[in-house]
């Protein structure tokens, strides 16, 4: 599958980029294109562009606040919303909900 | 005279400012009153307890009245202090406030009670409760005396008013401290206060009630109006009148103080409804451990006295306590903890020890010589009153005594203090020097401060008038008496004379001739002397600075008074909080003065010293070490933190700096110069030694956190330890930062911040971070509200770092904390 995912926390340190870093591994693990943008104290970075939003399966929101730019997500077919703290610690169930 | 104007001090008419305003008023022969249109009351000026029943606030529409005789000398002398001196006499800083959400989670755990009220003193102290009785020391007012003789109870009150109004004067000069001697003060003008006196004497003539009798009635009808006011710092002083009621009365009883019924045997905490100020000052301090008190705010005395000899101190609290319980008292955030169960000792353990040791930091090589950096000697002095400060600051690692006011030995008396008087204490100030030198400053008042024995014609313009040397001709012998004793206590050590406001050199000539044939009287009589005393002038006169060069051929030394220095150099009266600008000092046009002044005192071969409010300033620091002042005077108080400062700065790059400020052309573009120094001078590593701790014994996350953040505070990484804790608990409110592997990364983005850090501490068994989690290795992560990019990614890379399992292991099985310093390091390219 082609899954797209974005990550944030309330400080914007720490969890935001734990969180990416567990749903990238356990997705390539698991056999899938992973593209995971972080919004965190430093912005956005690793950006999800159109390009990459077309043909995507789906779309994982690892966030304990709003995500910034969620239009530009429209067309994707499933869309998943997760505390921060769960693709810390089991980002393999988030995988198995998809 | 009918004088108006809005009452100009925040704090309202309290006792200081109306103690201050009686003694100013009492100085001339015309009787003043005092007017508050807002509440319609007034009052004689020569009342203090008339003045604070005012109650007067600021912003109170006032007007003084003088009565008939005055003349325009005191009408024009009052105004001038209304609007100079009057305003500095809002005195009493308010202690920083904390709101704790940790500590009475940590308790309610433990099972323990504990009490919030108002901590008005802050520290940390353990002692067991002693129970202090102090409501009604006053004696109830019994009916008038059968067989009463009005002339012998007069008689009996004067002797008493007079026994403690030379005990009170004996207390002042004896003060430890700023605080208590300001507490005192009160306390003397309240004893002199006229309308007091009066009620008392009537109660007497009157109802004919025997002297302690009437003083309870005068002082009860009095005490009651002060309750009436509805400014809390008024109502406070209530207690201070009982406080010089009840010595009186025992002064006639010939009873013991008080305070012999509080003695303390152990380390205590005394719990008690109110005490009064001579109450806390005979306590053994070296067993008081804290106060617990149900009145008292932050003005009262009471506070101001706990804060100035760091006793923490909690007021707002009824507790109904047994003797000998176990009291931990939290002054900084406003907490009594009764009982305290070990893991609330063993987190104030970690907070006092950690304050211990930045206290011993603070004071780097006492009696080695001090050094920037670079290895550039530099000299840190004391500005002292009395030789409690000169022992205290030579506690603190002054090297030397650079400006010894000698005003305080004249003030507040009847007369001038012998020459006896004089030798003794300056003998007492050099025998604690132990040889380093001590600059006495020959003595400077003048209008602005007057002295009930030297009359001196009121001025327009006090600072602009007859002040140190400029009056030393009219009265000789004054300051005849004050050299010869100069010259007789200087055999004992390393003595020095400056001589204050020269701005011409006739001025130290007449000084210099004074000393000679001083000198000669004394060896006439056979005294022991020393006659060759170095002589310095005081630069604070722009036109001295500006014709050093001569000046300094003639002086000994320097020593530049910036204080006044400014206010000349900018025409703005540094009382008027309207004129006076804190940018002044670093304005380009004092610092080219200041470089003037430095290099003249190089090019003539004469030390150049520099005491005032400047060299307290640490951000002032290197510029000041750059302009090339290396010898600072400052309060005692400020002696260590100074002495830390200088230690941290690079001589060089300081004369860069400098260089730079010179060429400035605003207050506000040497400022960004400061800024910038600042800020290279703030960029210490995310990483650091200090920062790592291992096998930490810690039961708790509460003590794991608290461990943490104290070595950060130790490292100087936050300027607000308590408030950063409170931050790192705000996030964990969110969730627990636990990661389920045995990690944990608290973390949090905080304006109490000064360094981006990371700091790491390694438990020997794991402690609970959440209901379901628990850490044995810890990550603290803080960041400053403005971190830089490049340290946010090394936080990013960290956190990603850490979801490695082989990384984990690693960490966890590091044989020490190099290694794990490395490993660390290496993994985040830093």
């Amino acid at each position: 599958m082609k899954i797209l995912a974005i990550t944030a926390c309330p400080t914007g340190i720490a969890h935001t980029y734990m969180a990416a870093e567990q749903l990238e591994r356990t997705g390539k693990q698991l056999g899938h294109a992973i593209k995971v943008e972080t919004q965190g104290a430093m912005g956005i970075e690793n950006r999800l562009t159109e390009a990459d939003v077309l043909g995507a399966d789906a779309l994982i929101l690892a966030s304990d606040l709003p995500v910034q730019g969620r239009e530009r997500f429209a067309g994707i077919p499933r869309i998943l919303e997760v505390p921060v703290q769960l693709a810390i610690k089991n980002p393999a169930e988030i995988f198995a909900r998809l | 005279m009918d004088y108006a104007f809005a009452f100009p001090l925040a704090g309202g008419l309290h006792a200081w400012p109306a103690a201050a305003l009686r003694e100013r008023a009492m100085a001339h022969q015309a009787r003043f009153e005092f007017v508050n249109e807002r509440t319609g009351r007034r009052a004689s000026m020569d009342s203090v307890l008339g003045l604070l029943a005012t109650d007067t606030r600021l912003g109170d529409p006032c007007r003084i009245l003088m009565e008939d005789g005055g003349g325009d000398e005191a009408r024009g002398d009052l105004i001038a202090f209304l609007s100079g001196p009057f305003l500095r006499c809002d005195r009493g800083s308010a202690p920083a406030k904390h709101a704790s959400t940790v500590v009475p989670r940590l308790v309610e755990r433990s099972g323990g009670r504990w009490w919030s009220g108002n901590g008005v003193s802050e520290g940390i102290g353990v002692g067991r409760t002693v129970v202090a009785d102090t409501r009604n020391t006053l004696p109830e007012p019994s009916g008038p005396d059968g067989e009463s003789h009005p002339e012998l109870e007069l008689r009996v009150l004067q002797q008493a008013i007079e026994g403690l109004r030379v005990h009170l004067q004996e207390e002042i000069l004896l003060a430890s401290n700023l605080a208590q001697r300001s507490v005192l003060e009160v306390h003397l003008a309240l004893l002199e206060d006229a309308s007091w006196q009066g009620n008392m004497e009537a109660a007497i003539r009157d109802r004919h009630l025997a002297a302690p009798a009437a003083i309870a009635a005068a002082t009860q009808g009095a005490i009651d109006a002060l309750r009436r006011s509805d400014h809390q710092v008024i109502r406070e002083r209530a207690l201070d009148l009982r406080d010089v009621a009840d010595r009186l009365i025992r002064q006639i009883l010939g009873e013991a103080p008080e305070a012999s019924c509080l003695s303390l045997t152990e380390p205590s905490v005394v719990v008690a409804e109110l005490l009064a100020p001579s109450t806390f000052l005979s306590l053994d301090r070296g067993l008081l451990r804290g106060l617990v008190l149900t009145e008292g705010g932050e003005t009262s005395h009471i506070a101001i006295l706990a804060r100035s000899f760091g006793v923490p101190c909690v007021t707002g609290l009824q507790l109904d306590l047994a003797a000998g319980q176990r009291l931990l008292v939290d002054g900084g955030r406003g907490l009594v903890i009764a009982d305290p169960a070990p893991e609330v000792e063993a987190y104030y353990r970690i907070e006092t020890n950690a304050r211990h040791q930045r206290a011993v930091r603070q004071t780097p090589g006492i009696g080695g010589h001090l050094t920037t950096r670079d290895g550039h000697p530099v000299h840190v002095l004391a500005n002292i009153s009395t030789p409690e400060e000169a022992a205290c600051a030579f506690g603190s690692g002054a090297d030397g005594i650079g400006l010894f006011r000698t005003e305080m030995l004249f003030l507040h008396r009847s007369a001038s203090p012998s020459e006896d008087e004089q030798v003794q204490t300056y003998t007492r100030i050099l025998e604690s020097a132990a040889g380093r030198p001590v600059v006495l400053r020959l003595l400077d008042v003048g209008g602005d401060k007057p002295l009930p024995y030297l009359p001196l014609p009121p001025e327009a313009n006090p600072f602009l008038g007859r002040r140190g040397v400029r009056w030393y001709p009219v009265h000789r012998d004054l300051v005849r008496t004050q050299v010869r004793a100069a010259l007789q206590a200087a055999v004992h050590g390393d003595l020095r004379l400056l001589v204050p406001m020269v701005s011409e050199r006739e001025e130290l000539d007449w000084v210099r001739a004074l000393v000679r044939e001083t000198a000669g009287e004394l060896a006439a009589e056979g005294k022991a002397c020393k006659a060759d005393l170095p002589l310095g002038i005081m630069v604070e006169v722009p036109a001295a600075a500006l014709n050093l060069e001569a000046l300094a051929r003639e002086a000994d030394f320097l020593s530049v008074g910036t204080n006044d220095l400014v206010q000349y150099l900018f025409a703005a009266d540094r009382s008027d909080p309207g004129l006076m600008k804190a940018s002044h000092e670093w304005h380009p046009a004092t610092l080219r003065l200041l470089a003037r002044i430095a290099e003249s005192g190089r090019a003539a071969g004469k030390s150049v010293s520099l005491c005032g409010e400047m060299a307290s300033r640490p951000k002032l620091l290197p510029l000041l070490l750059g302009l090339g002042f290396e010898q600072l005077s400052v309060a005692p108080s400020s002696v260590a933190r100074i002495r830390a400062s200088l230690t941290a700065l690079d001589a060089e790059a300081c004369r860069e700096l400098a260089r730079k400020a010179l060429h400035a052309s605003t207050s506000s573009e040497v400022e960004s110069l400061l800024e910038n120094t600042a800020q290279a001078s703030s960029a210490l590593p995310l990483l650091d030694p200090d920062l790592v701790v291992l096998d930490a014994g810690c039961h708790t996350k509460e003590e794991v956190i608290k461990l943490l953040v104290e070595r950060l505070a130790t490292a100087g990484r936050t300027r607000d330890a308590l408030g950063l804790e409170e931050a790192i608990w705000a996030r964990e409110a969110a969730y627990a930062t636990s990661l389920g592997f045995g990690f944990a990364v608290p973390h949090c983005k905080s304006p109490a911040v000064i360094a981006n850090s990371i700091a790491v501490l390694r438990l020997a068994a794991p402690v609970a971070w959440s209901a379901e989690t628990t850490a044995r290795l810890v990550f603290l992560l803080v960041s400053r509200a403005d971190a830089e990019e490049e340290h946010l990614r090394v936080f990013a890379r960290l956190a990603r770092r850490l979801m490695d399992p082989s990384f984990r292991h690693h960490l966890l099985d590091s044989p020490d904390s190099g290694n794990l310093l490395e490993s660390l390091r290496s993994e985040l390219s830093i």
